[in-house]
């Protein structure tokens, strides 16, 4: 069977793939066909007959482009007189039950009906009906419905169900009644990730944030990356007169609910605008001067009296790559301390970087079968979560799940295995894969994951030293593994990358004395020869007195773990750089305020290690500044020599320094054979019994909580019915 | 014309007397020149000055509903309108902003308005001291518009 066909195209000819419908072929011929209903993230539809072509030789005068496969030697015709007269009948009958709201509608600009409306030059209409009305729904959080411009494509249904796997809207009602419901007319009770408002043809699907704040062509759009969660989405932020007022996906891929709304924690009222310092135990607000002289005071008092090892640096996941690397420079050669830690480490998956390194999240839906060892990924990474259900209903892949609740996923799976923890799955898994034997489940996950010549395997962000062992057992079993951690923390792999720890320097290179001489010698300073305190480690010295002073960058350590604030309250000098006064920045001695990711340009490396671009889009707030400028400004002020004009010369410092990132281009992945930890068999994560045990979560749902910037996004505290502390 | 005759032309100044006689006569005929700003002309229908903002049916706000169409086809980039979501869910025009030392009196605001909100004055005198006096907010606009259609009306609007 030969694997193309031909078709013929307004006389192009093309070769395409035999399951490819008109429609696709056109596309593949470079014609476009109008439509409303159709979209490449969903299954072909066919509801509203804009893409009507005509086939020669066919029985048919007009046949749906969208929903017809090709067949040899077909030819077509997108656009003859009668073609043109029908779509507009088409749009017509659309328009009889349409408001045409225009002036007040915010998808004006942007919407296909008013588009097609306008190509086809419709005048006044024949019909003179009443038009259908139905109320608007304003009762859910975060999305309205304004029904009756609803021309009932069902994409908003279909993406919620194919894509999303969550199936919250439907059609309710029937004939000139129907309507894109909930059941029995609730509030939306969903993930809001707002995949239906993007996908809605016209204006039915509105978000509150965006509702009358501009129209679609006054707003600049600029490229940036998401902060929220390490899957590094693209955005694109939308401003208009200089504030963002919608963020939507800048790949026309997905976005979570947190990338997608939010981001007003940036419009937050309690942002730090002015550095803050500790006069007679009160914070009060100082000039930059003031409040770094004061740093730089401290500092130096701590470093001889005590030594540089008393003072600690822990740095962000939240900061760009060049802040970090210039955080850890700045500890290393101008305090002169290897004292310098994530203390996300807590929180990284095990094995991270050495033995498991991340695969290509897009491509989760290519292997054969997909076992997620964690049913939380949706949660916590969302759209890993969104690839693993194309892996299932785009691509009909097969999926193992370990999952000790119910959630969308146990819909999707092939196979449940049902324990209560990963370890237990997988002390009964493996033998049921050596050798066949176990429970009817297990041997049934076992024969799919055999049977497939290529597994996609989501790695839990924290795994005991039992499950690190029996994921390895597991994977040495399968064939073309893939391995996918879950990264919950946004710029974890850049932080890391970047040599924000005790013992590495940018790149993975170990701390030792030849790494030393080459670092000292490019960065023209003298290095402490011995690995730092770990975070762990650091937060115990404090206790004991080894540890006099911190410099916290972008990190929240009290606010994660209430029990920390008494250890931080020991410190002597304390330094919070922050964009909010966080319950550890309520401890510092000096608060410097730093902007928010989208008020400064960097760079961000995603979970997959793609090297991605932040832009900024807005002015940075009051007096606050971008990170990596704080830090050097007071480099400066010691003594260090740093002179970046902008954080693309920290781009091409750590290019030099760092060989992973030396010919990266900007969206690419650096390859995890070049990591000096590749296959490695050893673990970059900290582990504690009692330091952050328990996360505290900001909302009822993981997938609504992120800490100090999500708790403070307005959309988002709306979407959490309860507060509560786990 | 012969030499002759132009040498005579010459010594009787005639050119002279004809251009005297013209003078004298032009000196007797009524003034065209108008004692501007004595006197001011009536103006021309569809002639385009200061703009001003209608009120809606209801009279007690603006007529505009915020579509942004005047700005979008502004060529001088001179309004900006600034909208947001009401109690009710309506579309509430927060700010309406029209810079008049941009703007070049094309009256394409006026054209593409939708709801004939934004309209033209005939009054073009528009000299001032302070730029801030050509910086026409929605309330000016409003303000503008009732001066102008009470006199219009005969004085009856406030
Ligand atoms: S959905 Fe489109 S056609 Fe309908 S009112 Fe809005 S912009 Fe106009
Ligand atoms: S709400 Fe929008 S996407 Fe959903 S059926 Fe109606 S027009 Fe289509
Ligand atoms: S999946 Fe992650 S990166 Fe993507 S939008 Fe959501 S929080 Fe942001
Ligand atoms: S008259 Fe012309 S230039 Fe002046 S505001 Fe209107 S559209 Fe702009
Ligand atoms: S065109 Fe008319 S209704 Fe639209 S914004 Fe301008 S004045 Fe208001
Ligand atoms: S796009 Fe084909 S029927 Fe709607």
């Amino acid at each position: 069977m030969e694997n193309t066909v031909t078709v013929t195209i307004d006389g192009i000819t093309v070769k395409v793939k035999p399951t490819a419908t008109i429609l696709e072929a056109a596309k593949a011929a470079g014609v476009r066909i109008p439509v409303l209903c159709a979209d490449d993230k969903l299954h072909p539809y066919g509801s509203c007959r804009i893409c009507i072509v005509e086939i020669e030789k066919s029985p048919r005068k007009f046949t749906p482009s969208c929903t017809t496969p090709v067949t040899d030697n077909m030819s077509v015709k997108t656009m003859t007189p009668d073609l043109a007269e029908a779509r507009k009948r088409i749009l017509e009958l659309l328009l009889n039950n349409h408001p045409l709201d225009c002036p007040i509608c915010d998808k004006a600009g942007s919407c296909q009906l008013q588009d097609l409306v306008h190509e086809y030059g419709l005048g006044p209409s024949k019909f003179t009906e009443k038009k259908r009305t139905v109320a608007p729904s304003y009762h859910s959080n975060v999305i309205d419905r304004e029904v009756s411009r609803c021309v009932l494509c069902g994409k908003c249904v279909r993406v919620c169900r194919e894509q999303n796997a969550v199936g919250e809207l439907a059609f309710t009602r029937r004939g000139d009644k129907s309507k894109v419901s909930t059941d029995f007319d609730q509030p939306l009770d969903c993930e809001f990730c707002g995949e239906c408002v993007e996908i809605c043809p016209v204006g039915a699907l509105t978000t509150k944030q965006f509702k009358f704040k501009g129209r679609t062509w006054n707003l600049e759009r600029i490229q940036s990356v998401c902060n929220y969660c390490g899957c590094g989405c693209r955005t694109s932020f939308e401003t208009r007169l200089g504030r963002i007022v919608r963020v939507r996906s800048g790949a026309r891929n997905y976005l979570c609910s947190k990338g997608r709304f939010g981001w007003d924690a940036v419009h937050h009222q309690d942002r730090l605008t002015t550095p803050l310092v500790r006069v007679s135990g009160e914070l009060v607000p100082a000039t930059w001067d003031e409040a770094l002289a004061m740093v730089v005071t401290n500092l130096n008092v701590i470093k001889n009296k005590k030594g540089a090892d008393s003072i600690g640096g822990l740095g962000s996941v939240r900061t760009t790559n060049e802040e970090s690397y210039l955080f850890q420079k700045f500890m290393r050669t101008v305090v002169g301390t290897n004292n310098v830690d994530l203390l996300a480490r807590l929180k990284v998956p095990k094995g991270l970087n050495t033995v498991f390194f991340s695969g290509e999240l897009s491509k989760i839906s290519d292997h054969d079968a997909v076992l997620v060892l964690d049913g939380d990924v949706g949660e916590l990474n969302p759209l890993m979560g969104i690839e693993i259900v194309r892996a299932v209903n785009r691509n009909y892949k097969k999926l193992v799940l370990v999952n000790s609740g119910f959630n969308k996923f146990n819909r999707l799976a092939s196979v449940v295995l049902d324990y209560l923890a990963p370890e237990a799955a997988l002390a009964d898994l493996l033998p049921a894969m050596k050798s066949g034997k176990g429970g009817d489940r297990v041997v049934a996950a076992a024969a799919i994951l055999k049977e497939a010549a290529s597994v996609a395997v989501i790695i839990p962000g924290r795994t005991t030293d039992k499950e690190f062992s029996q994921i390895k057992e597991l994977l040495s079993l399968l064939k073309g593994v893939t391995t996918y951690p879950i990264v919950r923390r946004s710029n974890l792999q850049g932080a890391m990358d970047m040599g924000v720890l005790p013992d590495y320097y940018p790149g993975y290179q170990k701390v030792g004395s030849d790494t030393m001489n080459r670092f000292a010698g490019s960065w023209d300073a003298i290095l402490p020869e011995a690995p730092g305190l770990n975070a762990l480690e650091m937060l115990a010295g404090i206790k004991t007195g080894k540890v006099s002073a911190l410099y916290i960058m972008g990190d929240d350590p009290a606010g994660s773990d209430r029990g920390l604030k008494d250890i931080l309250n020991k410190l002597e000098f304390l330094v919070v750089q922050d964009i909010f006064l966080t319950e550890t920045a309520k401890l510092a001695d000096v608060v410097l305020p730093a902007c928010s990711w989208a008020e400064k340009y960097g760079t961000v490396t995603s979970l997959e290690r793609r090297l991605q671009q932040v832009s900024r889009a807005e002015e940075p707030l009051g007096e606050s500044k971008p990170d990596w400028d704080i830090i050097q400004t007071l480099a400066r002020k010691m003594g260090g020599p740093m002179h970046y004009g902008t954080p693309a010369d920290i781009l091409n410092e750590i290019r030099s320094m760092v060989p992973l990132y030396a010919d990266l281009a900007m969206g690419g992945i650096w390859a995890r054979e070049r990591s000096p930890l590749a296959g490695a068999d050893m673990d970059l994560s900290l582990w504690s019994d009692t330091v952050m045990k328990n996360e505290v979560i900001t909302a009822d749902r993981l997938l609504f909580s992120s800490g100090t910037m999500i708790g403070r996004s307005r959309e988002i505290s709306t979407l959490c019915r309860t507060k509560a502390e786990v | 014309m012969n030499k002759l005759t132009k040498a005579l032309r010459m010594v009787f100044m005639i050119e002279i007397v004809e251009g005297m006689t013209l003078t004298l006569k032009t000196m007797l005929k009524p003034a065209v020149t108008r004692q501007y700003p004595t006197f001011k002309r009536k103006s021309f229908a569809g002639s385009r000055g200061l703009h001003y903002m209608d009120r809606d049916d209801s009279g007690m706000k603006e007529r505009c509903i915020g579509c942004g169409l005047c700005e979008a086809v502004c060529p001088a980039k001179a309004i900006t309108v600034v909208t947001e979501k009401g109690p009710n869910q309506e579309k509430v025009v927060s700010a309406y902003e029209l810079d008049l030392l941009r703007c070049v009196f094309c009256g394409f605001c006026v054209d593409a308005c939708p709801v004939n909100a934004i309209k033209m004055t005939p009054n073009f005198e528009l000299a001032c001291y302070s730029r801030r006096d050509v910086f026409l907010t929605k309330d000016r606009l409003v303000a503008e518009g009732d001066k102008y259609l009470g006199k219009k009306k005969g004085g009856a609007g406030k």
